[in-house]
């Protein structure tokens, strides 16, 4: 054996300095202009959504986005309020039309501030569950991706999904009938797995319907490639116009038609992270599954989750402006950006402010994220940071 | 001393070449092919070979984290291949590993003590301030301070962060550890630093050793007994000082004549082997080692050479070496 004194000298002198990542992703994201531009927009916006919610909401609101004032229709951005035609209670707040009013005289500054709130929800939400389905199928994929799907199972995933379908049309009685098809294909597969896997019986013929088939990698991301085979708008408005309109199922149906490029983001990101060592580590110390996936897995995998999300909520954000200007979006009453823009659009000449300001602000929101969303992505990559 | 702590016998991995879209076999790779040894308790066996032989994935065969193919590893008396549930738990805590690449190694979202901490709550082993002191005295121990617990791994040298990976090694308190080239990331004056840590919690701890490397001369100082593998197969096996002196196998002596030496008196000519490695997809027919063999005979090329006792301890797979005179075939050495 070699000598064994001095084994521990020198070991306190290469201590890097300590500096937290937070710390290092902030240096970079600060260098980049535009990302701190996009974040400071972002920020604005925030604020907005959140106090237009707060003063529109109620009986007697700060700013009614529905109050109609027919003797001031079409009036331009800084209108003064005419006080001899206006009752007191309905006077815009400081008695002056900041962003002017549309056609049946509502002040735009309500409309607009309860439209923000409406982007963000949007934005956020539908973002959110496709960020949640994104994760869970890429996880499955890219962690559990080489089991293999038998075919009980895979019937029983087609009933349930075709029982989903007739749910969502409203044909109940299907639904059920697929419903019951599938428990039953389930309980088959449980009673197979008692017979032959824990106990020692013979399943004999059962066996044939219990042949291997694809893989669940496969059947995850192919099913991805038909997603994204539709023109996901026109998915949208199909499903809108099926829908009744609210805003909430708008945020569930964005949602649910945006969730494949996180998932194949998860699922590249779980490949690579299942074949590190430190996950192998854990593995052969006997840490369960979940605690892998949670602790060592998802941690590593956010950084371009997050990425893709900013970016999303500025395409959610646009989608829903652009399902509310072709009027399948939030029902009329509610104000929303695109709205505001589609009954703008017939005033474009003697009314330009009404087009103008929804459609500049959309710009500007969805440029925001996109530049804050490229700056994370910068500041988020290893890459890229000082050695 | 002489329990029998570990025992592979003709462990086998065959990873399938699939084509197509119904991904159907048309091939094997040999990766371990009929491997047999056996590890006492407190030795430490070296396992050398090139890269590709298979080392790598018959460690990680032997933790069960990838599917054997056939064959059976027996650790303290249970078949390791039927361990399910708790029994399962206990072979994880008994048996650990330490990676070639500190840098991939060590969860970079996760602080130092949080690394080496998780298997003591995964296994109940400790909680709360009990766990941070229990990890506080394996910093210590792998020779870095307890202050650390707080700091990430991206903070730490090469040396340090493979200290870390001994630290969580050590953490279960397991009686194997596997050791996948723990030095050949790390540059000289910290390998020997490593390797003495090694020996030293060794003696300690009374560990065993899987020690693979593909450095003589890193072998040499760690091993009680050394095993040499070429193409997925044990070619040789010997205590480390007969290993030594009396290499047997065609292999271990060209792989001797590769390694550097300071002895200036000792001017061996290199031997220098023709031609790659063969494929593992379809090894050669009879002796593995047969197409780059100097010595070859005509039996090497048609029979697959069965394993010899020469002496005590010392096996080797070679058609020409005489067990009544053990000695390499003469123009090798």
């Amino acid at each position: 054996m070699i000598n064994n004194d001095n084994d521990t000298t020198d070991l306190h002198l290469g201590m890097a300095e300590e500096v937290s990542r937070f710390t290092e992703a902030w240096r970079i994201f600060n260098k980049n202009r535009l990302a701190l531009w996009g974040l400071v927009i972002f920020t604005v916006f925030f604020l907005v959504a959140v106090s237009g919610l707060v003063l529109t909401v109620g009986d007697n609101p700060v700013l009614d986005p529905a109050k109609v004032r027919l003797s001031e229709k079409l009036l331009p951005p800084v209108s003064p309020v005419d006080t001899e035609m206006v009752k007191p209670e309905d006077r815009p707040f400081a008695g002056i039309y900041l962003l002017g009013t549309d056609d049946l005289g509502r002040d735009v500054l309500a409309r607009m501030m309860q439209g923000a709130w409406v982007s963000l929800t949007v934005g956020f939400v539908a973002v959110g569950i496709a960020v949640l389905i994104g994760i869970i199928m890429g996880g499955l994929a890219g962690y559990y991706g080489n089991v293999r799907i038998n075919f009980m199972q895979l019937l029983a995933m087609a009933a349930f999904f075709t029982s989903m379908v007739f749910l969502i049309s409203g044909q109940k009685e299907m639904a059920i009938n697929f419903m019951t098809a599938s428990a039953l294909f389930v309980s088959f597969s449980i009673v197979y797995y008692f017979v032959s896997v824990k106990g020692s019986g013979d399943p004999g013929a059962m066996r044939f319907f219990f042949f291997d088939t694809v893989s669940v990698d496969s059947l995850i991301m192919r099913f991805v490639d038909i997603m994204l085979c539709f023109p996901s708008f026109f998915l949208i408005l199909t499903v809108v116009a099926i829908l009744p309109a609210s805003i909430y199922n708008i945020m569930i149906v964005i949602g649910l038609t945006g969730w494949m490029g996180t998932t194949r983001f998860v699922r590249a990101e779980f490949l690579s992270l299942r074949e590190q060592d430190f996950v192998s580590a854990a593995r052969a110390m006997g840490i369960r599954d979940m605690s892998i996936i949670f602790r060592h897995m998802i941690p590593n995998a956010i950084a371009p989750v997050l990425v893709s999300a900013t970016i999303g909520i500025a395409g959610a954000i646009l989608t829903e402006a652009g399902l509310s200007f072709l009027g399948f979006g939030v029902p009329p009453p509610h104000a929303t950006w695109g709205n505001i823009l589609s009954d703008g659009k017939r005033f474009l000449f003697d009314a330009p402010w009404l087009t103008y300001i929804p459609g500049l602000s959309i710009l500007v929101v969805v440029l925001a994220f996109n530049l804050f969303g490229e700056g994370l992505r910068d500041a988020l990559n290893p890459r890229l940071r000082k050695r | 001393m002489n329990n029998t702590l570990l025992e592979v016998r003709n462990l086998k991995k065959y990873f399938p070449i699939t084509k197509g879209i119904f991904s159907k076999v048309i091939g094997h790779v040999k990766a371990v092919d009929n491997i047999s040894f056996d590890i006492k308790e407190g030795e430490t066996l070296g396992l050398v070979g090139e890269s590709g032989c298979g080392k790598t994935t018959a460690s990680r065969v032997i933790l069960r984290l990838i599917e054997s193919t056939g064959g059976e590893v027996s650790f303290n008396g249970d078949d390791v291949f039927s361990l399910k549930g708790e029994k399962l738990r206990q072979f994880r805590k008994n048996v650990q590993i330490i990676f070639q690449d500190p840098y991939s190694s060590l969860n970079p979202r996760l602080t130092v003590g949080n690394i080496i901490a998780e298997g003591i709550g995964a296994h109940k082993i400790a909680t709360g301030a009990k766990k941070k002191e229990m990890v506080g005295e394996l910093l210590e121990k792998v020779g870095l301070s307890a202050g650390y617990y707080n700091r990430y791994p991206h903070e730490f040298s090469g040396g340090q962060r493979q200290r870390i990976a001994i630290a969580r090694a050590l953490s279960l308190n397991p009686r194997l550890i596997i050791c996948d080239e723990p030095v050949s990331a790390l540059d000289v004056s910290i390998q020997a630093q490593i390797l003495n840590l090694l020996a030293k919690l060794k003696k300690e701890l009374n560990l065993s050793y899987l020690f693979i490397t593909h450095d003589l001369s890193v072998v040499e100082h760690v091993s009680d007994r050394i095993a040499t593998m070429y193409l997925g197969e044990i070619v040789e096996i010997a205590d480390t000082e007969e290993f030594y002196s009396n290499p047997l196998h065609p292999y271990t002596v060209a792989l001797f004549s590769a390694n550097p030496s300071l002895d200036l008196a000792a001017k061996r000519k290199p031997i220098i082997l023709k031609g790659d490695v063969p494929s593992a997809i379809e090894p050669p027919r009879g002796c593995r080692f047969h197409t780059r063999c100097p010595v070859a005979e005509g039996i090497c090329r048609i029979e697959w050479p069965e394993p010899k006792d020469v002496s005590q301890g010392h096996m080797v797979r070679c058609h020409l070496v005489d067990k009544s005179n053990p000695k390499a075939p003469i123009g090798i050495s």
